[in-house]
């Protein structure tokens, strides 16, 4: 476990510096930032300023390597339009996109996995078809669009919820759910896939023919088995919903996170901002994974961590 | 019986006096119900709150809380505001004497006079500030007291409209910290109360305003709220009051429409005519021509845009020539003209425009246009930019393709902004040699009002008539408000706007 520990740490770090580095170059490929931040009357030379003001006129590879430097002391600059360090900026955001992505793939685990499990216990009927085209529903509809019906109808038509903001746990619901939509549906059919898969299986038909009841075997065998690939998707949706499906939802619902952070920074060309949210979100997801398994670990003691 | 009746009387006296005492919103003494709160969405939030950073954002946060020293009035003509007069020296072109108004001071208690002036203009002009407003105020190289409420600014080169270009620098106390939290401290019928990163600006009514009218709104919460469709559901629900960035095409849905008194911008064509055939005064006028604007206007915008009048001005903006019109939809004309015209072979007009966020419109305005031009026989095409290619060439160079899309911008509500960017400033692409820029370059440095009106006049007309720029739509500022909101826009933009003219009814 130990030496697991270590390797997985050490290409951790490795993932988190390649991905740093990378949006290092990308940030300054994207853009000039100086061009969005001065006025139509700007001459060459109050360009010029700015871009020394900034530190953007030194070489590229001194950059990176200043760059480089202040990330081992996670100190990524200030950012360019707030005048602050960008470290401070994101790490105020990163309670409020905490709080809306736990909230989310709990409901998402709490609400969808029964879904998939029910579905899977009684395959093709009535119940299953209507669970299975729920599901699909809820994968394909896009989540922007999904926000702005729940806005309509739950707010402004019933006028049960607020439209955005944060603030009280009633403005959490509709993001979290929007959230938890997708992730969840993609979770149902994953469970519903898995705890087929076990049913399937000779010891289910051994513990029958013992006399155990369905419910017992599911229960106290079958679920057990199943949660592998259901606690690998829901690490994997955590994960992706943080670095891309938040970004829209924090959007559409003003929610002060780290997604509406990251938009900013990228129309405003704040690209210290930039690095530092894909570092924090980098972290998060690497951390995310290595959790995912040592749970693996917990289910199942015969698996092998490599 | 007698004693008791008068003691009766006293009894009841007391009980009405006492009655009639608080009412409990401190509205007789104050004027305004501290519990009434006015709900405002807007775009996202500002980077900061410092007066000489970022300012539409800033100006619909924290517009009420600094002031200006000067203003403007529905003549588009400056007055003084926290100054009394602001008047160019007679004997100097290069300073204006500013005499402040008296009695006033800033939330803190400073006192507004001539040291605060002062320290502000060194605040605005020090590179630690790191502001982007001094390039839009011109030459000015700092201030000099004179007295105690009379200051000297100065320019390093005469500048006739520096009244107004002060009307967006507002003042804050000089004890303002270089921090980038800084509160804004100002003079205004609001103070500021707190800001909440990614929520939200709070702002209260200021008791001992010195101006006039009074604030009537206890608080004023300004919402960030970047989607604008999220930003229209949350007026529909009645959670904001008055939404300053409404989706234009949905403008029939809400209670109230509020818009500007003038058009702030203008779409316009820039032609660069450097080459064949753009330097043929016959081709450009037949560009003109050929352009509906009235079609464009109704299917592109709802007919919410007025054709502009053939200038870089709009009405209601100093400046502005009444007598011009614009180029009318003549096809018949367009191909007349052309037909003079010696066009290369391989020749296609390339129109320029961007497609990142808030240019949408600009890139069907383009392809709309293209059509138009195709349609008598002019080879066109429309090439979509990304923003920063796109705003780097808002500076022509000679590589640049022959025509490109800006938006004038008339918020200075002064012709001479329009004019010193595309006629003899950075985005011009008039030739040097043409007399025109000899005639604007005068015009600008006039110091009397009214014949540097006429000059003006005579500058976009001479623009008009060689057809150098295009121009197309006048668009006006549009919010959106419920029915529990009476405001009159006057001359503010919506997104400046005035909250102490504001009520809030039942």
């Amino acid at each position: 476990m130990i030496w697991f520990l270590v390797r997985r740490l050490t290409s951790a770090t490795l993932v988190i510096f390649l991905v740093t580095v990378t949006v290092f170059f990308v940030g300054r490929v994207i853009g000039d930032p100086v061009e969005q931040m001065v006025s139509d009357f700007a001459t060459e030379e109050d360009r010029d300023a700015l871009r020394e003001q900034l530190g953007l006129d030194r070489p590229l590879d001194e950059q990176f390597f200043d760059f480089i430097g202040g990330v081992s002391r996670l100190d990524f600059g200030d950012s360019l339009r707030q005048s602050r360090p960008a470290s401070t900026v994101v790490l105020e955001r990163l309670p409020a996109t905490f709080k809306l992505m736990t909230t989310s793939i709990v409901l998402a685990l709490v609400v969808f996995v029964p879904f998939g499990i029910v579905a899977a216990t009684r395959p093709g009927g009535a119940l299953d078809r209507f669970l299975v085209s729920v599901s699909l529903l809820g994968v394909s509809m896009p989540q922007f669009w999904v926000a702005q019906i729940f806005i309509l109808v739950l707010t402004v038509q019933l006028g049960w919820l607020p439209t955005s903001g944060s603030g009280s746990w009633q403005h959490l619901i509709l993001p979290a759910t929007t959230l938890a939509l997708t992730s969840g549906s993609r979770i149902a059919q994953i469970a519903r896939t898995s705890v087929l898969d076990q049913l399937t299986e000779p010891y289910v038909t051994t513990a029958r023919a013992k006399g155990f009841g369905s419910s017992y075997v599911l229960r106290r065998h079958v679920l057990r088995n199943a949660l592998v690939p259901i606690v690998t998707v829901a690490g994997w949706e955590f994960a992706q919903s943080l670095a891309s499906s938040a970004v829209v939802v924090e959007t559409v619902f003003a929610w002060p996170g780290m997604g509406r952070l990251a938009i900013q920074a990228i129309e405003a060309r704040d690209f210290v901002v930039m690095q530092a949210v894909v570092f924090v979100v980098a972290i998060i997801v690497v951390t995310v994974n290595l959790m995912t398994d040592l749970v693996y670990k917990l289910i199942d003691a015969r698996i092998r961590l490599a | 019986m007698t004693l008791k009746k008068v003691c009766v009387v006293l009894l009841l006296a007391i009980l009405a006096a006492a009655c009639q005492g608080d009412d409990g919103g401190g509205t007789q003494s104050t004027g305004f119900d501290e519990d009434s709160v006015l709900v405002v969405g807007t775009t996202d939030e500002p980077s900061d709150l410092d007066q000489f950073a970022n300012l539409p954002v800033i100006s619909t946060t924290t517009g009420s809380v600094t002031e200006a020293i000067t203003d403007i009035d529905t003549d588009g003509r400056i007055y003084g505001h926290l100054a009394e007069t602001v008047t160019q020296d007679p004997d100097d072109a290069k300073r204006w004497i500013v005499k402040l108004r008296g009695g006033i001071t800033f939330h803190d208690g400073t006192p507004w006079d001539a040291d605060a002036l002062v320290a502000n203009i060194e605040r605005l002009l020090d590179p630690a500030t790191e502001s982007i407003l001094p390039s839009e105020l011109g030459t000015l190289t700092g201030a000099e007291k004179i007295d105690d409420m009379t200051v000297a600014l100065v320019s390093s080169e005469p500048d006739p409209i520096l009244d107004y270009r002060m009307r967006i620098l507002n003042m804050v106390t000089p004890d303002t910290p270089h921090e980038p939290d800084s509160e804004p401290i100002g003079t205004g019928p609001y103070i500021f109360e707190e800001w909440v990163r990614g929520e939200h600006v709070l702002i209260r009514a200021n008791p001992d305003y010195w101006g006039e009218p009074k604030p009537t709104i206890g608080q004023i919460e300004i919402r960030f709220i970047p989607d604008a469709d999220t930003r229209m559901a949350a007026l529909a629900a009645g959670e904001i009051d008055l939404n300053v960035a409404p989706v234009l095409s949905r403008l029939n849905e809400v209670d109230q429409i509020l818009e500007t008194d003038f058009a702030v911008s203008t779409n316009i064509l820039r032609i660069n005519p450097a080459s064949p055939p753009m330097n043929d005064p016959n081709f450009r006028l037949a560009l003109n021509y050929a352009i509906n604007r009235d079609e464009l206007n109704e299917s592109l915008f709802g007919g919410l845009h007025t054709v502009n009048n053939c200038q870089l001005a709009s009405s209601g903006v100093f400046g502005f020539n009444p007598d011009l019109q614009p180029y009318p939809y003549d096809p018949d004309k367009a191909r007349e003209l052309l037909a003079q015209v010696d066009i290369p072979d391989d020749f296609v007009v390339q129109l320029q425009t961007s497609t990142a966020v808030g240019y949408a419109q600009a890139s069907e305005l383009a392809q709309a246009v293209v059509g138009y031009w195709q349609a008598v026989g002019i080879d066109a095409e429309t090439q979509l930019l990304e923003l920063d290619p796109y705003l780097k060439l808002l500076r022509p160079t000679k590589e640049q393709s022959s025509i490109f899309y800006v938006e004038s911008d008339h918020a200075f509500r002064n012709a001479a902004r329009g004019m010193s960017l595309y006629v003899i400033g950075t985005g011009s692409t008039i030739p040097e040699s043409h007399p025109v820029r000899a005639l604007a370059d005068e015009a600008l440095r006039d110091r009397d009002s009214d014949s540097r009106s006429e000059s003006m006049q005579e500058v976009l007309k001479t623009v008009c008539e060689e057809a150098y720029i295009i121009n197309l739509l006048d668009s006006k500022q549009y919010g959106a408000a419920n029915d529990n909101l009476e405001y009159e826009v006057g001359t503010n933009l919506i997104w400046d706007p005035a909250y102490n003219r504001m009520k809030l009814v039942e």
